[in-house]
């Protein structure tokens, strides 16, 4: 039942990541966000931050270096 | 005290967080649950909520899976509008919202700008639609507004009362479709032709273009097929087809003013039927 998650999992997750990042950051910006708002908008992007980094290298794994030289290497050979 | 209009649903506490942030941002006062089930009995306790903004890939139970069952289970607020939020948009999920009248399909990473945008737009459409049902309710007598609509001759270029009309009997139309392809199953036609006639209107009523592609899509049938009904609808003059004239590769497809009339003709006899059923009739 453990299954790894797969690319298109993994990708969706990074796009959920990136829009915590960025309406975190987006109101980090915004004038008048309150002092600790701010420390919470801040806490929040860099938690958010972390995990994408984390998806990042999990998607490195997953998808081939350069795809398309290899397949074409491979078809040479 | 500020009962909070929007319910915001997100198994990712994250994401709960920066949208509660963002709504706030703007004044705007949303309750949060991280999960579907939850949601759905926060419904019923919070009866000044008339948004619902849902992730679509929950463990659970999913976005479009709670828009069916808020439908069904507080099927008493037809006016509910709910917004799809994802990081996994598809073809076929964005269909399938736009089946469920879900007002809005937003792929994430979303600005606050558009969050907020379109969480006003759905207020703004469902206070209309709660609004124009309030009268008939209150008083216990049906609405004047569907006499008013039988009397008028375009209800389309009419009142903001007389299209909320037509787009709640275009919703309750739909909703009605989506239960029959549930129970007759996919392989039934259930009339393609008809089924972009009542896309076409859903876009008038938005006062949006709809392209034939776009149109094609919005039914489960292939494109081949689609295609060809289109061509009947043109052929039948109840469409035309419109060249785009900034992209000479696209056409949209519109009413003309016998298609349109049929269309509303149909979803008036159905308001109609509904108010007041004939005797005899169940």
């Amino acid at each position: 039942m453990n299954t790894p998650p797969d690319l298109e999992s993994l990708v969706h997750a990074l796009n959920g990541r990136l829009g915590v990042i960025i309406g975190n950051l987006e109101l980090l910006l915004t004038p008048g966000t309150l002092a600790n708002e701010e420390m919470a908008c801040a806490d929040d992007a860099w938690q958010a931050a972390c995990q994408a980094a984390e998806l990042i290298k999990s998607i490195r794994q997953l998808a081939p270096v350069n795809p398309v030289v290899q397949s074409a290497d491979s078809s040479r050979s | 005290m500020n009962q909070p209009n929007i319910l915001i649903v997100d198994d990712d506490p994250l994401s709960l967080r920066v949208y509660s942030r963002m709504l706030g941002s703007a004044g705007l006062f949303p309750a949060c649950s991280n999960s579907p089930g939850e949601a759905i009995s926060m419904l019923g306790s919070l009866p000044a909520v008339d948004v619902v903004l849902t992730d679509l890939n929950m463990p659970d139970l999913g976005g479009l899976e709670l828009i069916e069952l808020a439908r069904s289970q507080h099927s008493d607020r037809p006016w509910l509008k709910f917004i799809v939020v994802t990081g996994a948009a598809t073809t076929e999920s964005a269909v399938q919202a736009l089946r469920l009248q879900a007002s809005d399909y937003i792929h994430k990473p979303a600005t606050k700008l558009q969050l907020v945008d379109s969480v006003n737009r759905a207020l703004k459409a469902a206070t209309a639609l709660r609004s124009s049902r309030l009268p008939r309710e209150s008083t216990g007598k049906p609405t004047s507004g569907v006499h008013h609509a039988l009397t008028e001759p375009h209800l389309t270029q009419g009142t903001a009362d007389s299209r909320s009309l037509l787009r709640n009997m275009l919703s309750h139309k739909l909703a009605a479709q989506s239960l029959d392809r549930e129970i007759l199953g996919e392989g039934l036609s259930l009339g393609p032709a008809w089924e972009m006639m009542l896309e076409l209107m859903n876009a008038h009523l938005q006062a949006r273009r709809i392209s034939v592609t776009a149109l094609c899509l919005a039914t489960p049938v292939p494109m081949t097929t689609a295609l060809r009904r289109v061509g009947e609808l043109v052929d039948t003059g109840l469409v035309v087809r419109v060249p785009d004239p900034s992209d000479s590769r696209r056409a949209f497809v519109e009413f003309t003013e016998i298609g349109q009339a049929k269309v509303e003709e149909y979803l008036l006899a159905l308001a109609a039927r509904i108010h007041f059923p004939p005797s005899g009739s169940q």
